[in-house]
């Protein structure tokens, strides 16, 4: 990904186009059949087609993430090491969020 | 009327200072006949300019925040006074004259030139109404400078960012149909810097004298990068 423009390009769009279409079908969710407890909320996150729904959303969220703080640093942080240092810090920080969204949604999945 | 002009000589001042000069404003004037008027006040001072009609390139300038030739900008139409800059981000050798050497380094990396593969024909390469039409809006480009040192991308990496101008430039030889080195040219582009640092900020459409959209020829090589790849 380092030497190639045109593919985190494309992720960047694609993840984009993926979380805008989830980001729908949760509201409608609370539109039109609002979960009444947060056990209810839990039970429907955990069936498998929504859960696997949310991994996928949140694998795109991080790569969407990635790509883009990538970007920025490109654009600002010239010198390589305070870029590296940058990504690795964000790189960590973005893991650890992704691990504690995923853990979530398996647990609610193990409720159900 | 009065100009307020960017005045440096790195040999001898220690920092550019901006200086007011009076120029009796006549019907129809461009700023680069009152540029020139300056100029019988103060000999010293000193600015690029050739063919006063907008097809040399040679006075992209800053005026009033706002890059533009000089020879094609009536002065009527600016607000007083009028601030004169040189282009931006780039080095200056002395008063509105920068180092445009970068600029052109960018459009040398594009290989500006048609790459035909097969032997060449007899006569001349032929081409259909529509392929020739393939590169109105591309091959207008006077090279002037005033887009790409209006983007915030080229700003921050001159030398890896190719600009607008190198990236319509590169546009005009994909869409030429007359060049056979399409595949070479994407694959030179695809890489983080040379294209990538566009973010469709759109400041180079804005300031191009010709009125061309280098935005839209950048979305082109997209998408023909799209097309071509695997
Ligand atoms: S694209 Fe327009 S602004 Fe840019 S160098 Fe060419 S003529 Fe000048
Ligand atoms: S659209 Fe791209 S090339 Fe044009 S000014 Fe913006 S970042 Fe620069
Ligand atoms: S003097 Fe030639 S473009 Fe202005």
């Amino acid at each position: 990904m380092q030497n190639n423009g045109l593919k985190p390009w494309l992720l960047q769009r694609l993840t984009a186009l993926y979380l805008a279409v989830w980001a729908l079908v949760i509201l409608g969710k609370f539109l039109f059949a609002p979960p009444e407890s947060f056990a209810a909320w839990q039970g429907w996150v955990g069936t498998p087609l929504c859960a696997t729904g949310f991994l996928i959303a949140i694998l795109a969220l991080l790569g969407h993430a990635w790509i883009g703080l990538h970007e920025v640093f490109i654009d600002y942080l010239h010198d390589w090491r305070i870029r590296i240092s940058a990504l690795t810090l964000f790189g960590l920080l973005l893991l650890g969020s992704g691990l504690w969204l995923i853990r979530a949604v398996l647990s609610a999945t193990l409720l159900g | 009327m009065e100009l307020r002009i960017y005045r440096y000589n790195p040999d001898t001042d220690q920092e550019p200072r901006m200086v007011s000069y009076q120029v009796e404003a006549e019907r129809g004037m461009m700023l680069r006949e009152a540029l020139m008027a300056v100029q019988r006040q103060d000999e010293s001072f000193t600015f690029r300019h050739s063919c006063g009609e907008g097809v040399c390139g040679s006075d992209g300038l800053n005026v009033n925040g706002r890059n533009m030739l000089a020879c094609i900008t009536p002065v009527e139409e600016l607000k007083t006074p009028i601030e004169v800059r040189p282009l931006p981000g780039r080095p200056v050798i002395r008063d509105l004259v920068v180092d445009m050497s970068g600029f052109y380094a960018q459009y040398e990396k594009t290989d500006p030139w048609l790459k035909p593969r097969d032997p060449p024909p007899q006569r001349e390469i032929r081409q259909t109404p529509e392929q020739r039409d393939a590169l109105d809006g591309l091959y207008e480009c006077i090279m002037c400078g005033c887009c790409s040192t209006a983007c915030p991308s080229f700003w921050w990496n001159p030398d890896k960012f190719l600009g607008p101008q190198a990236l319509l430039s590169a546009a005009r030889f994909v869409a030429d149909s007359r060049d056979q080195a399409t595949a070479e040219r994407l694959a030179f582009l695809d890489d983080r810097f040379r294209l990538f640092r566009c973010h469709g900020i759109m400041n180079c459409v804005e300031v191009c004298p010709k009125g061309l959209n280098p935005t839209k020829a950048i979305g082109y090589l997209k998408r023909r990068m799209l097309q071509e790849s695997p």
